[in-house]
C-alpha cells in the first residue's frame, strides 16, 4: 500500500507540473466559458435591441419572402386565401423564375415537374437554404397550394383530411408514462453533458499513456519496476492519475455548469432543466470507473507500443468506442429508451458517456444504471488485471514491434 | 553553412519508406474505414430491429372505410433512399377477431372506429406493448386517405403524402448546385464524413510529427545529418514525408470506403443507392485543409526542434491539434445559426477554420469571400509557421540538454546571429 501511495504522489506531482494538463484542466474550460458567455450575453443583447427597434405590430408577424413557382403539371388553378399576399408568384418557365431570381425579384422558385402526382417531387431552388434549419424555407405555403389544388379547392374535402383523429389508448398492460416534452432546448443539455464527459475521459485517461511512454523513454520504468511490482505500478498509476482526471472532471463541470446557467438564461431553458443530486452522484461514478477502464487500455497501449509514434496511430483503436456515442447522439437524446440507446448504455466501451446522456434526457429504471455500473466495474477490474500481466520488464523495456503473437503471449496466464 | 549533399527529395523518400513500413500504419489504412462502416452498420441493424413491421389492423363501425387503400407514406418518392414503407393496415370483422389476432402477435394494435366516428372523430386504439413509433402516423394517413374516396385514388394518395421536397442551391451559387432531398439522404452528410477524415488523419499523425525531429536529436543522427543536407531541405522532406503519409491514409480510406459503398449497392441496401460526395466540395475541404496541415506539421516541426526528448514535443503537441476539434464545442450553435459572428470568427482563425468552415459548408453556402478569405489567412500563416520551423531547427537543432526558449526563439538577438 505503501508503494502505491507512492508511485501515486509522484504521478500526480509530474502531472501538476505538466504544462499541458494545466491548460487542458484550468485554461481551456474557462477559456470556453468566456467565450460562451460572450455568445449568450451578445444573443441577449442582440434579442433585446431587436425588440426594442421592432414596432409592437410588425413584430406578431413572421417575415414572408416572395417565392415563385413554375407548375408543369397544371395543378395550381387558385392561390388559396390564407396565402400572405405575393409570397408566391406564377412563371410559365424555369427561365423566367431563373432571371427573376437573378433580379431579386423573388428569393427563391419552386418547379412542379409534369410526373409531380407519381413522383411527389417538389423542386425547391433556394440559394438561402440551411440544411438542417426551417430559416428562410418557405415551402411550406407551396406545399398548402398543392395540397389544396389537388382536392380541387373544395373546403369539405380540405376539412376532412384536416380533421385528424381523437385517439384513446386502452393497454391491455400498463404503459410507461411518456416523458413530457422539455421544448425544443431539450438537447442542449445532454448534449453539453455527452461532450463534457468524452473530454474529460479523453484528456484524463490520455495522461496515463503519456505517463507510461515517458518512462519507458527515460527509463524511469526500470527503476520503478525494481522496487514495485506491476501491479502496484499500475494501481498507483490510475489512482493518482483518476484523482487528477477528477480534479479536472470538476473544473470542466463546474464551467459547463456556469455556461449552461447563463445560456438557460438567454435561450429560455426551464427552470426544472438542471443537474439533480442523483445525477451528479452517477456522473462521478461513471467517470471514475469510465476513467479506470480506458486509463488502463491506454497503459497497455503505452506498455505495448514500440514508440509514441506507433502509439498515437493506434490510439484511434482504443478511444474509438468514446466516440460511438456521439455518432447516434440523436438517437440518445431524442429516443433515450429505444433500444441502441440502452445497449449503448449498458456496454462498458460507450457506457460512461451513453448512460449519463440518456440519465439527463428522461428518467429510466434505476437498475440500468447499477447494472451498467457493475458492468463497467466489472469490466475495469478485468482490464487491469490483464493489462498489469502487461506490465513486466519484457514488454516494457522491448521496443520490439507491436504484433497480436506478442500480446497474446503476455496475457497468457503464466 | 552546411553542405547540401542530398536533396529534400531523398528525406522525403527515406521518412515515406520507413513509415509507410510500420505495421501500426498499415493497420490504421484499412481499419479506420472499417470501423466506421462498422458502427454505422450496428446502428442501422439495431434500429431497423427496433422498428415494429407487423400489420395495423382496424373494426370499422362507422361504414366509412367500404373500399379501403393502403396508406402512403408522408414524402415519399419512388426514388427515396431514406424513406421507409408504411406499415400494412387490415380489416377485422369485429373487435373480439381483433384482439385474438392482437393476442397471437399478428398485429401490433388495433384501431376501433365506432358508429359516430364521423361525427366524434374519436378512435380507440388497443395495444399489448409499445407500437413502432409510426403507427399512429401510418393510421391517421390511411383514414385521411380514405376519407378522400371520391378523388382519383392516385391524387388521393398523393394529396395525403404530400410532396418530396428537393432542395437545390443554384449551379452558380457558391455552395455549387448542392441537392438536399431524401433520394440522396446520406449525401446530405458527406461533408461531416470528410470532416471526421481529415481530423482523424490530424490526430494520429500528430504524434508522428512532433516526435520528428526531436528523435534524430535524440539518437544523435542529427550530427551526420547537418554534414549533409541544409536544414530547410531537411525540414522540407520530412514535411512532405508527413503530407504524403497523410495522402496515402486517405487515397485508402476513400478506396476502402468507396468498396464498401459499392457492396452495399449491390446488395440492394436502399440508403447507400444514390450516394456519393460532390467532387467541388472534397476540393474546397480539402483546399481549407492543406495550410493547415502545413501549419500543423511546421509547427510540430518547431516545437519539435526546440526539446531535448520526442516526448516532451508529444505532450505540448496536444496543444496545437486540440484547437481543430473547438468549433465541435459549438456545434448546435453553428446549425442553429450558420452565419453567425462565432461561426465567421471561427471560419477566419487559423487551425480552427477548416472545421468550422466544413461544419458551416454542411449546412449552408458559405460566401466565397469567406472561404477565400478563410484559405488566405491559413496560408501566410502557414508560411509563418514554416519559417518559425526553419528558425527553431537551426538555432535547436545541435544543442542538447538545454531547451530552446521562445524568447530566444522569437528574439533579436537570436536573429541577429542568424
Amino acid at each position: 500500500m505503501k508503494k502505491i501511495t507512492l508511485i501515486l504522489r509522484f504521478e500526480i506531482i509530474t502531472i501538476l507540473k505538466s504544462k499541458v494538463y494545466l491548460f487542458f484542466a484550468f485554461v481551456l474550460p474557462v477559456l470556453m466559458t468566456a467565450i460562451f458567455t460572450f455568445i449568450s450575453l451578445r444573443g441577449r443583447y442582440t434579442q433585446s435591441q431587436e425588440i426594442q427597434e421592432i414596432p409592437q405590430q410588425e413584430r406578431n408577424e413572421e417575415q414572408v419572402y416572395s417565392e415563385g413557382y413554375v407548375d408543369l403539371a397544371g395543378l395550381v388553378q387558385t392561390l388559396p386565401s390564407w396565402l400572405p399576399a405575393g409570397a408566391l408568384q406564377s412563371y410559365p418557365d424555369e427561365f423566367s423564375a431563373q432571371k427573376a431570381l437573378a433580379s431579386q425579384e423573388i428569393s427563391a422558385y419552386y418547379v412542379i415537374p409534369v410526373d409531380y402526382i407519381r413522383t411527389g417531387d417538389l423542386v425547391y431552388i433556394n440559394p438561402d437554404y440551411r440544411f438542417m434549419s426551417n430559416e428562410h424555407n418557405q415551402s411550406g405555403f407551396m406545399q398548402g397550394v398543392i395540397f389544396e389544388n389537388l382536392l380541387g379547392n373544395d373546403p369539405g374535402r380540405i376539412q376532412r383530411v384536416n380533421q385528424g383523429m381523437d385517439l384513446e389508448l386502452v393497454a391491455f398492460v400498463p404503459q410507461e408514462t411518456p416523458q413530457e416534452s422539455q421544448g425544443e432546448n431539450n438537447w442542449i443539455i445532454p448534449y453539453a453533458t455527452m461532450m463534457l464527459m468524452y473530454m474529460v475521459l479523453l484528456i484524463s485517461s490520455s495522461l496515463l499513456l503519456t505517463s507510461v511512454l515517458t518512462e519507458r523513454k527515460n527509463r524511469v520504468i526500470e527503476i520503478l519496476l525494481v522496487s514495485s511490482s506491476a501491479r502496484q505500478l499500475l494501481t498507483g498509476k490510475i489512482i493518482g492519475l483518476s484523482l487528477l482526471g477528477f480534479a479536472q472532471a470538476v473544473v470542466w463541470l463546474g464551467m459547463g455548469y456556469l455556461s449552461l446557467k447563463v445560456r438557460s438564461q438567454s435561450i429560455g431553458l426551464p427552470a426544472g432543466m438542471d443537474y439533480p443530486v442523483s445525477l451528479l452522484v452517477w456522473a462521478i461514478v461513471f467517470f471514475l470507473l469510465g476513467n479506470a477502464f480506458y486509463a488502463a487500455l491506454m497503459a497497455g497501449l503505452g506498455a505495448l507500443a514500440p514508440n509514441p509514434g506507433e502509439a498515437n496511430q493506434l490510439i484511434f483503436l482504443v478511444i474509438w468506442p468514446l466516440f460511438v456515442p456521439i455518432l447516434f447522439y440523436p438517437i440518445i437524446i431524442n429516443t433515450p429508451n429505444s433500444i441502441l440507446a440502452v445497449i449503448l448504455s449498458l456496454i462498458p466501451f460507450t457506457s460512461p458517456i451513453a448512460m449519463l446522456t440518456r440519465m439527463v434526457s428522461t428518467t429510466i429504471p434505476f437498475w440500468q444504471p447499477l447494472l451498467a455500473a457493475f458492468l463497467l466495474a466489472l469490466s475495469a477490474v478485468w482490464v487491469v488485471r490483464q493489462v498489469a500481466r502487461l506490465f513486466h520488464s519484457g514488454t516494457l523495456l522491448s521496443s520490439q514491434p507491436l504484433n497480436f503473437r506478442k500480446i497474446r503471449s503476455n496475457l497468457e496466464p503464466k | 553553412m552546411p553542405i547540401s549533399l542530398v536533396g529534400w527529395w531523398v528525406v522525403a523518400r527515406y521518412e515515406y519508406r520507413k513509415k509507410i513500413r510500420s505495421k501500426s500504419y498499415i493497420f490504421s489504412l484499412f481499419l479506420v474505414p472499417l470501423l466506421v462502416a462498422f458502427t454505422i452498420g450496428l446502428g442501422a441493424l439495431v434500429e431497423r430491429t427496433e422498428s415494429n413491421q407487423k400489420p395495423l389492423g382496424y373494426v370499422d363501425d362507422s361504414e366509412l372505410l367500404v373500399n379501403p387503400q393502403q396508406p402512403p407514406v408522408r414524402g415519399s418518392s419512388p426514388d427515396s433512399t431514406g424513406g421507409r414503407v408504411p406499415l400494412q393496415v387490415i380489416a377485422f370483422p369485429d373487435t373480439l377477431a381483433a384482439r385474438s389476432a392482437l393476442e397471437a402477435g399478428e398485429i401490433q394494435a388495433y384501431y376501433y372506429l365506432p358508429p359516430n366516428f364521423n361525427q366524434t372523430n374519436q378512435v380507440v386504439k388497443s395495444i399489448y406493448e409499445e407500437t413502432d413509433y409510426h403507427a399512429d402516423s401510418d393510421f391517421l394517413s390511411f383514414l385521411q386517405v380514405n376519407r378522400l374516396g371520391d378523388l382519383a385514388p392516385e391524387v388521393a394518395q398523393r394529396a395525403v403524402a404530400g410532396p418530396n421536397v428537393i432542395v437545390r442551391w443554384p449551379a452558380d451559387a457558391p455552395g455549387g448546385g448542392r441537392e438536399f432531398s431524401s433520394r440522396n439522404f446520406l449525401s446530405n452528410f458527406s461533408p461531416v464524413f470528410l470532416l471526421l477524415a481529415f481530423i482523424t488523419l490530424i490526430f494520429i499523425n500528430s504524434s508522428e510529427m512532433a516526435g520528428a525531429v526531436a528523435e534524430e536529436k535524440s539518437n544523435r543522427t542529427m550530427e551526420i545529418l547537418v554534414s549533409t543536407i541544409s536544414p530547410g531541405k531537411w525540414i522540407a522532406g520530412k514535411a512532405m514525408a508527413t503530407l504524403m503519409m497523410i495522402i496515402t491514409q486517405l487515397t485508402a480510406w476513400w478506396l476502402v470506403s468507396m468498396a464498401a459503398i459499392w457492396i452495399t449497392q449491390l446488395l440492394g441496401i436502399r440508403l447507400f443507392q444514390n450516394f456519393s460526395i460532390d467532387g467541388l466540395l472534397f476540393l474546397k475541404i480539402a483546399l481549407v485543409f492543406t495550410p493547415t496541415f502545413i501549419t500543423l506539421i511546421a509547427l510540430m516541426l518547431a516545437l519539435s526542434a526546440t526539446v531535448n526528448e520526442p516526448q516532451e514535443a508529444q505532450q505540448v503537441s496536444w496543444l496545437l491539434v486540440y484547437p481543430v476539434m473547438f468549433p465541435f464545442f459549438f456545434l448546435p450553435v453553428v446549425m442553429e445559426n450558420p452565419d453567425s459572428t462565432l461561426g465567421l470568427v471561427f471560419s477566419l482563425l487559423p487551425i480552427t477554420s477548416p472545421t468550422m468552415l466544413t461544419l458551416r459548408f454542411s449546412f449552408f453556402q458559405v460566401p466565397d469571400w469567406q472561404l477565400v478569405s478563410s484559405v488566405l489567412i491559413s496560408f501566410i500563416f502557414a508560411a509563418g509557421a514554416v519559417w518559425l520551423a526553419g528558425r527553431a531547427l537551426r538555432l535547436g537543432m545541435l544543442r542538447y540538454g538545454q531547451k530552446v526558449s521562445m524568447k530566444e526563439l522569437f528574439g533579436r538577438k537570436a536573429r541577429g546571429r542568424l
